[in-house]
């Protein structure tokens, strides 16, 4: 731990002024009635100081306090020399032990379990156990109506004291399940007072559906984050909710639209997760008997057709045997059949057999 | 009286032969040109009276390729697998200018010995394609078997489905598609021969053999059901 010298040097002063001037005009207050009827108090004993101390107090060389300092942190504090002050780790250690050592309530009391876990919430901030002064209180359920009438996503603050244990079979999410099904997109936050690192949050199933893992996630981390910068505990709610409402703004974006029943989305996230219908399930029943038809209809037009085209590369034809008398005296052949000229493209075949047949050629 | 008018009747409707020579059109049955005179007699004295082996594509003008020999001569079988009766000769020569192909073709079809044909395709049922590289010109003769089936007309439609091809070069094109042509048209007149045969033998002046053969009255039954794949 470093200090400025400057700093533990007025700090010392003050107190030195402070103890002198209690010594000379407090005195002793008397226990008041209700102390004495209800505890059991220590008698308060003040320091006392002889001659030489006040004397050494007044030339300077004792500084009320600075025996909490430890013998070398105390010689460097007065040293010329510009050198870190470095306190004794034992005493350190005192101040750390008996923070440690500070027992704080683990269970809830039973008076409260009722109000958290088995009665519906009748504000934003479900506070029996009066963790928070009513002021703080009516602040935070305040900031969580505004964010209610300004979001489609309640956020509603369960509040425990640090060190409380949540019973093992409540958490966020029994809670949402059992009182929170009916009232729509809510955001269920088991908040530890000054603790914010042991925060849990659970989601109503659209927000499940619509926003992605990360993001909810990453809402819940930087609230915590946002709360720690705090050291006070109501201070640290406040800077909790706040950064938590501003996610669950963004979070709202990404859900379905408003209006669609739970029944629809149900539907939408059962189609996404199944395997998008083809085109032939699309198709109606009577449309498929149809194509189903035709499709055998033309399977067997097309089989007949390669069928017939079979059989007439194996089919022959034969013509009748016949007996004819002899033309020009030829033995064989008497058929002189047309003849073709491919000499020009100008000649083509029309025309040449509208000239054919009309001269006498003699050899 | 009477049987001079059926005579007369009969001869109407009879399908002209057109003269390789003259190129005019007298009915069947005349030994000679009624027009010129013209015999194969004729045709004898200028090309020649010895037979001429070939082989049923002959390409003395060296105008396919390998590659198209290869392809018309698939073509050649199949119309023999399709036609068992018949058989497609293609002969390609550079003639003499003063050759006549309609002549030319009709000698070489009657004196031809297509030596890759079988012996039970005869020359009667023999259709060949003459192409003259020299006169650029190009003509079909067919046998007697042929005549109730094929004539000019029909012969020229089937040969001008192929003058785009020949224009361009493309041989083998040419000949695939003038063997395609012929087919589908005997293919046509050989159901219409089921139906009716004595009305198309008549036409060219035949006459049915199997009518006369008690016996075996189904062969001329057209349905090929035993015949080679």
């Amino acid at each position: 731990m470093h200090l400025s010298k400057s700093l533990l040097l007025s700090l010392l002063s003050f107190l030195g002024i402070f103890y002198s001037w209690a010594q000379d005009e407090v005195e002793p207050s008397l226990p008041s009635p209700e102390l004495e009827n209800g505890l059991q108090l220590e008698p308060l004993t003040l320091p006392e100081r002889n001659a030489e101390d006040w004397e050494a107090m007044k030339n300077g060389s004792l500084i009320p306090g600075s025996s909490l300092m430890g013998r070398l942190a105390l010689e460097q504090l007065f040293s010329t020399k510009d050198e870190r002050i470095i306190f004794e780790t034992a005493k350190l250690e005192i101040i750390q032990q008996s923070d440690e050592d500070e027992s704080w309530p683990v269970a809830i009391d039973d008076e409260f379990t009722g109000v958290y876990f088995e009665e519906p919430a009748d504000s934003f901030v479900i506070d029996p156990q009066g963790l928070l002064t009513e002021r703080d209180l009516l602040s935070q359920n305040g900031f969580l109506e505004q964010h209610a009438n300004d979001s489609v996503i309640d956020l509603y603050v369960y509040l425990f004291e640090g060190k409380q244990d949540i019973p093992s079979k409540e958490s966020p999410y029994s809670v949402l399940r059992n009182f929170f099904r009916e009232r729509g997109d809510v955001a269920i936050v088991f908040y530890h007072l000054g603790r914010p690192d042991r925060t849990q949050l659970a989601y109503s199933a659209r927000i499940h559906r619509g926003v992605s893992t990360e993001d909810r996630q990453q809402a819940l981390k930087l609230s915590k984050e946002a709360a720690g910068e705090k050291s006070e505990g109501a201070s640290q709610l406040e800077s909790f909710v706040i950064e938590m409402s501003r996610r669950l703004y963004v979070m709202e974006k990404d859900l379905p639209p408003v209006g669609m029943s739970d029944e629809y989305l149900q539907q939408l996230a059962t189609a996404q997760s199944e395997p998008e219908p083809t085109l032939w399930e699309r198709i109606p029943e009577g449309v498929k008997t149809l194509f189903a038809t035709l499709g055998l209809t033309s399977l067997l037009i097309a089989v007949g057709i390669l069928c017939h085209r079979a059989m007439e590369k194996r089919r022959v034809y034969l013509f009748p045997d016949a007996e004819g008398p002899s033309i020009l005296d030829a033995p064989h052949a008497a058929g002189v059949g047309g003849v073709l000229s491919y000499a020009s493209a100008l000649n083509p075949p029309s025309e040449q057999k509208e000239k054919s047949g009309d001269f006498l050629q003699e050899l | 009286m009477q049987s001079a008018l059926t005579g007369a009747l009969c001869l109407l409707l009879l399908r002209p032969v057109r003269c390789p020579r003259c190129e005019q059109n007298f009915y069947q049955a005349a030994e000679s040109c009624p027009h010129c005179g013209f015999t194969y007699t004729d045709a004898e004295a200028v090309f020649g009276h010895e037979p001429v082996s070939v082989s049923k594509l002959s390409d003395i003008a060296g105008i396919l390729r390998m590659r198209d020999r290869d392809a018309v001569r698939k073509q050649q079988d199949f119309f023999e697998e399709r036609f068992p009766q018949l058989f497609f000769g293609i002969y390609v020569k550079a003639l003499d200018e003063n050759v006549n192909l309609r002549q030319f073709g009709f000698w070489l079809l009657n004196q031809a010995d297509f030596e890759d044909v079988d012996d039970e395709r005869t020359n009667d049922c023999g259709i060949l394609l003459t192409i003259d590289v020299t006169t650029r010109q190009l003509g079909m003769t067919f046998g007697y078997s042929l005549l109730p089936y094929l004539d000019e007309d029909s012969s020229f439609d089937i040969l001008s489905h192929a003058h785009a091809s020949l224009l361009e070069g493309k041989w083998a094109d040419a000949l695939s598609v003038i063997i395609q042509k012929t087919s589908m048209h005997l293919k046509k007149l050989s159901l219409q021969a089921r139906k009716n045969p004595e009305l198309l033998l008549h036409e060219s002046g035949q006459r049915l053999l199997q009518l006369e053969d008690e016996e075996s009255p189904e062969l001329i039954d057209l349905q090929t059901q035993n015949a080679p794949q």
